[in-house]
């Protein structure tokens, strides 16, 4: 056995050897690959052969998986030029068809992958781009929307206060109950827009928890009674008056389940029920339970009613546009809590709320003043800077401060107007509209905070934005803004937030 | 009189680098994508005055996003390179400049043209999304529809002769 002859007769059925001359012509050949003629033009057999002689030096040139057809024979070769004496070159090709015909397959593959998914990102990346354009629209669109409906509920508690006849007093009831509906649609749409892309965020503060429920157990007694239905309040004895959590939130919570219940029951009552289910180390779960004598819901319903703009069969006469129960869902788990619902045909519905909070061990930690009471008391009168560039919320908030009696009002359409009036005129507060034009309310507040008189810098603000507020705005709180209201402007709240202001 | 003279084709995987070649060579496409590894070589005789021509053998090279890992032996005795990128893919693109600048350091000589590809995929090619690297792009072209296939080989081969 000679292992020499064994290799070299192994290599011979994959190797041709080709010896050519400085002209490219070809002196020899062994044509274990494909057949070639004596003194034929390499550059005749293939393209790859052509400018071969322009780069040939006196260094071996390899190349590897060079594809060369020749007549009908297709081979995937590693190529090898090497100068032999007296300017003979020896050219080597080595078929590893095969090995590359399986690496191909595995190449193949492998860049399919790549490029599919490069294309999702992309195609995610454009859904992500519509998805924003459209909430951006739905976001700008609500935003004017909410602006005229905010006047119109100003003005119509404003002449609420003024001398109506009877008649006159109907007609602004519907009115304001009409504007009223349509700003919670808007306002419905704007959060599912933002449950949407997640911006629906959670922001919590220690408030006065049973203050919240008086609150609406005072709106509801209003509106049940308005409908003759008796509405109940049931508080269970140890529920803290403050928690820790998201207030709005809870209050939109609440406010949607009581609104489902007032629309689906005629004659009966609607019930409130606030539980304290369980406590421990400063952590609270409580239950809010609604309970109403309704029209009630069919079993097989019951799991859709909790799905976007589903409207039950039985809801073709009651308005909205199917998001209040989609909206308490999707809330309610934000907030890490859970849903239930029990319902029976013709005798109504039961939908309790979970939720998780947690309570300060003192429970007089937030001071609440009442400001009417202290405007009353209090004969100073203060300076206020309004920034608003419209001019029916000028009027709007014109006329409730101008009630108290207790301010010097003067009024700028934009933020540059602003800051020179800060530079001339000392403010007690100002109040700040979050969305204008050019300088928008927070570029303004930053702009009088670097003013570098220290009593300016230094004036409470109040930002006036829309009814959702953004996460630019609440992370600004306490920073270049002290507070934050909301339109259509609830006109104690909006004097009690001013009084706060004055006397921090 | 016909002058040799070889072009390679570079750029990632996926752009349409055979597609191009196929259509100039043989006015064929297929959408079907068949990956190249190693390197292909075809060759297209360009006519370009009366009496002269160029021959053109065109290395189709395996796709790759980063040009140091290519065979050196396959770019030698390179005339033109043509850089080409697919205007859908942001990845194809994203390193053109870098690579540009490396081509052009090691082949200071050596005629180079960059191609934004499948250029019949893009509705608005105006949008700001594909303007900053169109203004670094010699040619938009469609190996599908042809778009500029023809004139990117012809001028290359007018520039290569002259």
């Amino acid at each position: 056995m000679n292992l020499t002859r064994i290799k070299s007769a192994h290599q011979a059925k994959n190797t041709q050897f080709i010896i050519f001359n400085s002209n490219g012509i070809i002196i020899e050949s062994d044509n274990i690959l494909f057949p070639v003629q004596q003194k034929e033009k390499l550059a005749k057999i293939h393209p790859f052969f052509e400018n071969i002689l322009d780069i040939i030096t006196t260094e071996t040139i390899s190349f590897s998986c060079v594809h060369l057809k020749i007549g009908a024979i297709s081979l995937t070769c590693d190529v090898e030029i090497n100068l032999l004496k007296n300017n003979y070159y020896l050219l080597v090709l080595i078929d590893f068809s095969k090995h590359y015909g399986s690496f191909q397959s595995l190449a193949q593959s492998r860049n399919e992958t790549a490029i599919k998914s490069e294309v999702l990102v992309i195609k995610n990346e454009i859904l992500k781009e519509k998805e924003a354009f459209k909430n951006k629209f739905i976001d700008n669109f609500s935003h004017e929307i909410i602006s005229p409906i905010t006047s119109i509920i100003a003005f119509a508690n404003l002449m609420k206060n003024s001398k109506l006849n009877k008649e006159q007093k109907e007609y602004l009831e519907v009115l304001t109950s009409s504007s009223l509906h349509l700003k919670s649609m808007i306002n419905d749409v704007l959060d599912i827009s933002k449950l949407e892309i997640g911006k629906l965020e959670i922001h919590n503060e220690q408030f006065n928890f049973s203050r919240l429920i008086s609150q609406i157990e005072s709106e509801y007694n209003h509106k049940c009674a308005q409908r003759q239905l008796d509405f109940n309040l049931l508080i269970d004895d140890k529920i803290p008056i403050y928690i820790e959590s998201d207030k709005t939130k809870i209050r939109q919570l609440i406010k949607n389940l009581l609104d489902n219940a007032l629309k689906f029951t005629t004659t009966g009552s609607i019930s409130l029920s606030v539980k304290n289910i369980f406590t421990r180390a400063q952590r609270i779960t409580l239950a809010f339970i609604v309970e109403d004598t309704g029209t009630g819901i069919k079993k097989e319903d019951q799991n859709k009613i909790f799905t976007r703009f589903n409207r039950l069969e039985n809801a073709n006469n009651i308005d909205g546009v199917g998001l209040g129960l989609s909206i308490v869902k999707e809330i309610t788990e934000l907030l890490g809590g859970s849903i239930k619902l029990k319902s029976e045909i013709n005798k109504g519905s039961t939908f309790t709320i979970n939720i998780k909070a947690k309570y300060p061990r003192t429970q007089n930690l937030v001071k609440h003043k009442n400001s009417k009471k202290l405007f009353q008391k209090n004969k100073q009168k203060y300076q206020v800077l309004i920034v608003e560039d419209n001019e029916l919320h000028q009027l709007t908030i014109f006329k409730i401060l101008a009630r108290t009696n207790n301010f010097y009002l003067d009024i700028v359409s934009n933020g540059s107007e602003a800051i020179e009036a800060v530079k001339s005129i000392s403010y007690d507060v100002i109040l700040m509209d979050y969305k204008m034009p050019f300088l928008d309310g927070l570029e303004t507040s930053k702009a009088i905070r670097n003013l570098s008189d220290k009593r300016k810098n230094s004036i409470p603000i109040i930002m006036a934005t829309g009814a959702h507020v953004s996460t630019e705005l609440l992370n600004q709180k306490g920073k270049d803004i002290n507070e934050i209201v909301t339109k259509p402007f609830d006109e104690e709240i909006f004097i009690n937030t001013i009084e706060n202001c004055l006397t921090q | 009189m016909t002058t040799s003279k070889k072009i390679v084709l570079l750029g990632h995987f996926g752009v349409g680098k055979t597609s191009i070649i196929r259509k100039f060579v043989t006015n064929e496409f297929s959408s079907d994508y068949k990956v190249t590894i190693g390197v292909h070589i075809l060759k297209k005789e360009v006519p370009v005055t009366e009496n002269d021509s160029v021959s053109l053998i065109i290395w189709d090279l395996e796709g790759t996003e980063n040009i140091d890992l290519i065979n050196k032996a396959y770019l030698l005795g390179t005339h033109s390179f043509i850089y080409v990128y697919d205007i859908t893919r942001p990845v194809t693109f994203f390193n053109l400049e870098e690579n540009v600048i490396k081509l052009k350091e090691k082949f200071p000589k050596t005629l180079l043209k960059t191609v934004a590809n499948k250029i019949d995929l893009i509705d608005d090619i105006k949008n700001e999304k594909y303007y900053k690297i169109l203004q670094k792009t010699d040619y938009t072209s469609s190996a599908k529809t042809g778009e500029n296939i023809t004139n990117l080989f012809d001028s290359i081969a007018n520039a290569l002769l002259s």
